[in-house]
């Protein structure tokens, strides 16, 4: 068993409903970052993926018992360890 | 006589703030703007402790670090105007994020009272918050649990307001949160740098401002560069450079990192979450309004409804309005002005026509944005306006604008001021400025009396077709508008992240829904009164001076002998390349800017050379007072009887939109259907007109610049330049679109 079997490391756009990850990075622009941190958006926060809105994008998310959302192009550059 | 307090709330969006604030003064408010901003300025009195305290109502941010033009007014108003104390507000269910600008300003040094409000709903939902340890680690600030919408703890916040506006400046403290070495390192030199400079240091404190040099915040270098305090930037510039080069990581997110890392602390010491997140009501309410297939079609429903409030509903309370002022409050005035013996004279029109007539066009929106902010503040409230967003932002978002930009542009097809006014919801200045821009192109219901009238007179049975032609032509400009400035005007604008939050759904309180509306329709007619007036005097003394006759005809001339008609032989030439040349097309236009359903009026005034206000026979007997006070009685009667019948009609008209329904709809008072003899003006136009002609002039109504009330709007939301380049703008592509129209139609041999 290898670790790598165990956690995969994604960007945030793949997680599916329902589904649970870690944000191990936060890529893009200083301001981005920044914006994102104030929702909680940190290394290490845990994130739930709620559902994608019905044309497929944004996609919404729940982080601290708050609901967010995000487009995904933004997911794109959040990497995560899906548990 | 005792100090006169400032107190400032502030904190994140839906934590409760203005229902402290709406507890806390009552019905003792004030709204108007912040200087240069489109973010509202609530200002109140409270009474406390037996003194009166002055209570600013901060808008609602989640962080101090300048991203929205709402969290610049808040962090300036803290820094600048040295309020005696600060209330931050925070979200009892949410306090892991909502302390992140509470830390903010426990480092700006404000005097803060930390209300930790919804603790009910805390409670029911089992999370267990130990307040006192707490206060305890940020360093020991007066803390209130409240409940706002139940009242519960008012009385202990405002005791602790009390106290901490009360205390003597307090002894520096050690600053609550120290960050790495590499960056302590840097805050000290820059410190130093900064306590060096009288002018900075008085104006910002020290520490706080090194740690927003560090995180490289655009707003405050802007403002360092335009003081001239570039050694400074160059300092900080540096220790970011150093601290990336030797840790890898840029200071800006080592900062962030440990203010979370301390807040993390902060929770897990203070804060016991409920073991498994209960399925709220809101969750299930979600459940069905962003449903992966109900989202979309729920929404568009919502949408349809708001714009059968806003255009409908509101119309039989418009027509009274109109009615009130064309008829008693016009006699009134006549028959005052006759009892002091000025009847008849210029003075009597310049009151009637020209101001009387200007008021009366800015009153008549109160009913329209009555509504629009009725229906704005209930699904803001609630929470679905940030849904709607989420629902609509993949579509909008092709066009370059924001999920919340599709309700200003849905408005627009009915009336453009309120959807000016509308555009208040999107978070972002430019996102405002550019939907506005295009709500204008959107075809409003006063636009389309012209293409009824043209369409008749020219394609008869075929009408419809012109109509839908201008509603498609009015989208797909607004579209290329859209496009041109977003590369151009807001090129190198990088396009804000849209991290929204999803609020729990609400029920909107009464108070807070007729404060809304309240504020707002107020503030209208405060900002759009004089300039409507003014233009409506404008117009009435171009029509009055006339041109070629002797002076003394003033006001008894017919509009070609005014300096009106000589205004208009003059710009006439300009639309020849659009086929249509005659004074009589231009005159309508120009008036039209008055109010575009005008352009009809004028062109029957001129043509048919009948006047479109209902003359007084001379034989009948002018309505004594008593008659008028009766008739508007009767009048209000009939109009709210109309408005909840179109509040009710709303249902059978969904319902109808499915093809197979007829549901009939509520009809109380037939209403004498107006026979409106308009075959003379038909006729009168086909011989002005050629259809090619027609055409073009059609799609210059639709595009060129909006009337006086949307202008004003503009101006009041936007200021004076904006204004004057999308003035300026709609009147140059309107121009292009008719010429293009009209020489593309003869090249094709329509003509």
């Amino acid at each position: 068993m290898t670790l790598f079997e165990t956690t995969a490391l994604r960007t945030l756009d793949q997680l599916l409903p329902g589904q649970t990850a870690l944000i191990k990075q936060i890529g893009g622009r200083g301001s981005f970052r920044r914006r994102v941190a104030e929702f909680g958006l940190i290394e290490g926060a845990e994130i739930q993926m709620i559902q994608t809105a019905p044309m497929g994008d944004p996609i919404e998310y729940q982080i601290d018992g708050q609901m967010l959302t995000l487009r995904r192009a933004e997911a794109r550059v959040i990497v995560i360890a899906i548990e | 006589m005792p100090k006169h307090y400032t107190i400032a709330l502030a904190g994140n969006p839906n934590a409760g703030k203005s229902t402290i604030f709406n507890a806390l003064t009552g019905s003792h408010q004030h709204v108007g703007n912040w200087p240069g901003k489109t973010v509202e300025k609530k200002q109140g009195l409270a009474h406390i402790g037996g003194r009166e305290v002055a209570i600013v109502d901060l808008p609602g941010a989640y962080s101090l670090t300048a991203y929205s033009v709402e969290e610049t007014i808040t962090r300036d108003f803290i820094v600048h105007e040295h309020p005696d104390a600060v209330v931050a507000v925070v979200d009892a269910t949410n306090l892991e994020r909502n302390l992140y600008m509470v830390l903010q300003m426990i480092e700006l040094g404000a005097p803060l009272v930390l209300a930790v409000n919804m603790i009910d709903v805390a409670r029911s939902q089992h999370f267990q918050i130990d307040l006192s340890e707490l206060a305890r680690r940020l360093g020991g600030i007066p803390l209130v649990a409240t409940a706002a919408r139940q009242g519960i703890g008012l009385a202990e916040l405002q005791d602790a307001i009390l106290h901490v506006s009360n205390r003597e400046c307090p002894a520096p403290c050690p600053p609550l949160l120290t960050y790495p070495e590499p960056v302590e390192a840097a805050i000290a030199d820059l410190v130093a740098r900064i306590e060096a400079d009288a002018g900075l240091a008085g104006r910002y404190p020290a520490r706080w401002l090194a740690i927003k040099l560090l995180e490289n915040e655009a707003d405050m270098i802007d403002r360092l560069k335009a003081t001239g305090h570039t050694a400074l930037l160059e300092a900080a510039r540096r220790h970011i450079a150093r601290i990336l080069a030797a840790h890898g990581e840029d200071p800006e997110t080592l900062i962030v990192d440990q203010r979370y890392a301390f807040i993390s602390q902060v929770f897990r010491a203070t804060v016991v979450r409920p073991a498994e997140k209960t399925r709220t009501p809101s969750d299930r309410i979600d459940a069905v309004l962003t449903h992966r297939w109900l989202g979309l079609p729920v929404f568009l429903l919502l949408m349809w409804i708001v714009f059968q409030v806003v255009a409908n509903v509101s119309a039989p309370m418009l027509n009274l309005v109109d009615s009130l002022v064309a008829g008693p409050l016009s006699r009134w005035v006549a028959a005052l002005l006759g009892a002091v013996g000025m009847g008849g004279t210029w003075l009597e029109s310049l009151l009637i026509d020209g101001v009387l007539a200007g008021v009366g066009g800015m009153l008549v929106f109160v009913p329209v944005l009555f509504f629009l902010y009725l229906a704005i503040a209930l699904l803001e409230d609630s929470g679905y306006m940030a849904r709607a967003a989420f629902v609509m932002d993949r579509f909008m978002h092709m066009l370059g604008l924001h999920g919340k930009s599709f309700l200003p542009l849905l408005v627009g097809f009915g009336c453009n001021v309120p959807a000016i006014y509308a555009t208040r919801t999107l978070e972002h200045q430019d996102d405002r400025r550019l939907t506005a821009f295009m709500t204008t192109f959107m075809s409003c219901g006063a636009r389309l009396p012209v293409y009824v009238i043209f369409g008749s007179a020219f394609f008869g049975a075929a009408s419809g077709h012109l109509i839908f032609a201008m509603y498609m032509l009015g989208i797909t400009i607004a579209i290329l508008t859209g496009f041109l400035l977003k590369r151009t005007l807001f090129k190198n604008k990088p396009t804000p992240p849209f991290v929204m939050e999803l609020p729990p759904y609400r029920l909107p309180t009464l108070q807070s829904v007729w404060l809304h509306i309240w504020e707002r329709t107020s503030k209208f007619i405060r900002g759009v009164t004089t300039t409507l007036a003014a233009a409506s005097v404008v117009v009435w003394l171009l029509l009055a001076i006339p041109i070629g006759q002797p002076l003394d005809r003033f006001n008894q001339v017919a509009p070609s002998d005014s300096l009106f008609g000589a205004l208009c032989r003059g710009l006439a030439p300009a639309f020849a390349p659009a086929g249509f040349d005659r004074w009589e097309a231009t005159g309508a236009l120009v008036t039209g800017l008055a109010a575009k359903e005008v352009v009809v009026s004028t062109l029957s005034q001129i043509y048919v050379g009948a006047s479109d206000s209902p003359v007084q026979a001379a034989d009948e007997p002018a309505p004594t007072l008593l008659d008028d006070l009766g008739a508007i009685v009767r009048e209000l009667g009939h109009a709210a009887l109309m408005t909840g019948q179109e509040l009710v009609n709303i249902v059978p008209r969904t319902l109808n939109l499915i093809p197979v329904l007829h549901v009939p709809e509520l009809n109380l008072l037939p209403e004498h259907a107006s026979i409106e003899n308009d075959t003379a003006l038909e006729a009168a136009l086909r011989g002005a007109f050629t259809p090619l002609a027609a055409v073009a002039f059609n799609v210059f109504v639709l595009l060129y610049t909006p009337c006086m009330a949307t202008v004003a709007a503009m101006r009041q939301e936007f200021g004076l330049r904006w204004t004057l380049f999308h003035a300026a703008y709609t009147l140059g592509v309107a121009w292009l679109a008719a010429v293009l129209v009209y020489q593309g139609g003869l090249l094709l041999g329509l003509g």
